[in-house]
Parts: C-alpha cells; structure tokens; sequence
C-alpha cells in the first residue's frame, strides 16, 4: 500500500518532519470535523476546533508514543480542545449542558398526513438528528465515536480510559436514551 | 445470559460484527426473553437511522487556514537558531561585538535608503509561500489511502513549479506504485509539466516496464511520444521484442518507435 500508517506519519513528525503533519491533516481534518460537529453543532467553532488539535498534536508531538494507536491519541487531544475551549467560552455553564436545549420542538411526523415515503425518511433523519442534539454530551460522544467516526470498541476504549464491555454497555444505554427522545418526538409509545 | 449481560452486545448484533458464539447465546436469550427481543428490535431502527445522517463537510477555507498556519510554524521553527545566536553577540568579546554593531548600523542606513525594494522582498516571499502551500498539499494528498485524494493530490501537482524535483519523484512513485489505475493514469498526464526533466523521462520509460495494466503502459508510451523523446527508443525496443508483453502493447511500442526517428 501506498499509504503510510498514521502512525509511523506521526513518529515522522515527532521526529522532526514537520511537515508531514500535512498528511494526517488531509486523512483526518473531515472526520474530526464531523465529530466536532454532531457534539457541537457549530460548524465555525467545529473549524477552529480542528485547527487546535492539529496544532495541539504539534505542540506536544513529543508526548506520542507510536507503541499506541494514533486516533486514540488524536482524539483524546480533541476531547480536551473542546473541554478546554467550552470552559474559556462559557466558564459558567455547566458540562453537562446540552446545546440543544433551546432547540425549537419538532411537529410529530404522525400529526402530517400524505407524506410520502422519501419524506417521511427524511423526517425521521431530521427527528433523529434532534434526539441526538438533546442528549447529554457524554451520551451523545460515545454514540458519535461508535456510530460515524469509524473507530472500533478498543480505540473507543482508549480514548475515553475505561474497558471495553463499559464501553458497550454505554453504547448500548444512549442509543435506549436516543431511542427514547426519538419516540417522544415522534409522538409514538417510547421504549 | 441474563438481560443485563445481553444489553452490551445488541451494538455488535446491529452491526453484524457480533462472533458467532455470542451471536447464539444472544439468540438464545431473545428466544427466552421477549421483552429484550422487542427493544433490541426496535433499537435497531435507532441504530439504522444513524447512517442515514449525512457527514458534515468543513469549508475550503479551513484547509487553507491549515497550510497558512503550518507554514508559519515552520518558518518559526526554521527561524529559532537564528534568534538565539542574537542573544550570543552579547557574548562576543569587545571588538568583535562592536564590529558587529557596526556592520548592523550599516545594515540599517542601507535598508532606509532602498525602502522601495522592501514591497518586491515581501511580494516575493509571500509567492514562495504559496508555491510551498501547493508542493504541501499535492504532497500531502497523494499519500492518503482514498484514491479519491489521491487523485485530487495529482491535481494539486499542475499548481506546483516545474522545477520540484519533490513532486516530480512523487508523481513517478504514485505512477509505478498506486493501487489505483485511474490514480497512475491522472499522475502519467501531471508528467507533462515536467516534461524537459531528463529524470522524469527516464522515470516514464521504466515504469513501463513495472506496470500490469496495459491501459497504463500504452498511456505511458503516448506520454514519451508526446514528449518526443527519443531516448525511449531503447526501452520502446526491448519492449517490442518481450514476447509476455500484451500485443496491444507491442503494436503500440511500434508505432511509438515510428514516431520518434
């Protein structure tokens, strides 16, 4: 394969080939992003934030350790950016505040009669999309990292330092809590 | 298996990754348990309709921000042993040190009376900045596992200058290496810009050579020709007479010879 690992890119990097932060960007700069964006909503801050932990992986380049996967390392780094940049932006809020909170209530799909099938999945995307905006963060991260970052129950693992069958259970309870949202916006019986 | 110890696998049973083992057990226990057979269904349409939610894309702006910033830190970088040997001269002995004075006063009354050169200095660093950026990113780009990047990475190549001897080895490593016909294809056409290189047209005849797709070979004796080099001929021959050759191949390393007399 042509590609080098991240891994082996990163030791490069640390090593003194600054420039090859470039290749990481470029493989990774999207993901993170969508991951900032599910957990913020902000698509501007979702940028900045990217920005830092690229720029953060520089600044403590010396602290990688390639005996280790690289995403587990890089999104510990993002998980810090985003704590860090909340507390300067907002120190009075608490953590555990959903962003979504102010998010204006969905119309049930079940009181829109004639909606035809294309629409009706995308109205269930939409309701879903809201469900996910008011979970609580911690509930809303793991199921972002399980769901649309690609990442296995052992990186997932590494990130958030617990083990693996804790990591499952939590997937398994936010995906009952998004479960739950969902229905009671879709005005049907929750589970 | 009780619920609670069923709970944890409904993500792998979602997925289809669950191991076979645990996939009986769980069967097993839905097979008991209707309560955990309903909600790992009902669950499931949760888990589904996650998919359905469309990736975010950044804007283009944050990848220039990006390489804007790189380069600046670079440059910080590259500038740091400079800086400390400023804090040296206070070390110089005497005379040495005031020498040095000297020569910065100097310096200074020669730079206030050429202020007018200051703007082309500054014009001209900030194109060899960009020229940077663009070797940068083509680098960067060709060396993702996405052929899709990649191939945008070849595009990337036609902004670079033509003498990037940097790019130029990445094109012929992405032509005689990359998984992707369509990748080595792209890289053999971004080969014209270096066209006058010697190296680069040693590079195109011998990756004829290393190539299993006779699409990419016949793109690469078209290439030569375009480029009418004549060295070719040699390699063109050999390849002419290697009876394992696709005949294809061999038509057209005879029809490239014909062309270049």
């Amino acid at each position: 394969m042509l590609a080098s690992a991240d891994n082996e890119v990163m030791a490069e990097v640390r090593d003194g080939e600054v420039r090859k932060l470039a290749v990481l960007f470029e493989r990774h700069h999207k993901p993170l992003f969508n991951f900032f964006s599910h957990m913020t909503g902000d698509r501007a801050l979702s940028e900045d934030l990217v920005q830092d932990v690229f720029f953060r992986m520089l600044r403590y380049r010396h602290t990688f350790d390639p005996a280790h996967p690289f995403t587990a390392w890089m999104y510990r780094i993002a998980r810090n950016a985003q704590t860090d940049l909340a507390r300067k932006r907002r120190p009075e809020v608490s953590m555990d505040h959903s962003f979504a909170d102010d998010a204006p209530p969905l119309e049930p799909v079940s009181s829109r009669p004639g909606v035809d099938e294309e629409l009706g999945r995308a109205q269930e995307t939409k309701m879903l999309r809201l469900a996910l905006d008011r979970l609580p963060p911690d509930k809303r991260e793991i199921l972002i990292l399980s769901r649309f970052q690609d990442l296995k129950y052992d990186e997932i693992a590494g990130i958030l330092g617990c083990e693996i069958g804790a990591v499952k259970v939590r997937v398994y309870r936010a995906t009952k809590a998004l479960g739950e949202l969902y229905f009671q916006l879709a005005g049907a019986k929750a589970v | 298996m009780n619920c609670e110890s069923a709970r944890p696998l409904f993500p792998e049973y979602w997925e289809g990754s669950i191991d076979e083992a645990d996939r009986l057990i769980l069967q097993a226990h839905f097979d008991k348990c209707a309560g955990c057979r309903s909600e790992a269904e009902e669950l499931r349409s949760i888990w589904t309709g996650l998919a359905g939610m469309s990736p975010e894309a950044p804007s283009d702006q944050m990848r220039i921000r990006f390489y804007d910033r790189l380069d600046s830190y670079r440059q910080g970088l590259a500038e740091r042993p400079q800086r400390r040997s400023w804090f040296e001269w206070i070390r110089l002995p005497a005379p040495a040190f005031g020498l040095a004075l000297a020569l910065l006063g100097v310096g200074f009354a020669v730079g206030y009376g050429i202020d007018f050169r200051k703007d082309n200095t500054q014009l001209s660093q900030l194109r060899s900045e960009v020229s940077n950026m663009r070797q940068l990113v083509a680098l960067s780009l060709m060396q993702q596992q996405n052929a899709t990047d990649r191939l945008q990475g070849v595009n990337w190549t036609y902004r670079v200058e033509r003498s990037d001897t940097e790019v130029l080895g990445a094109l012929l490593n992405t032509i005689n290496h990359d998984e992707s016909v369509n990748v080595r294809l792209a890289a053999i056409d971004a080969m014209r810009k270096f066209g006058d290189s010697p190296i680069a047209r040693r590079g195109l005849a011998q990756a004829i050579f290393k190539q299993d797709s006779p699409l990419v070979q016949i793109s690469l004796i078209d290439q030569l020709v375009e480029l009418r080099d004549s060295q070719a001929r040699s390699a063109l021959d050999t390849l002419v007479g290697q009876a394992a050759v696709n005949p294809e191949v061999r038509q057209r390393a005879q029809w490239a010879l014909s062309k270049l007399q």
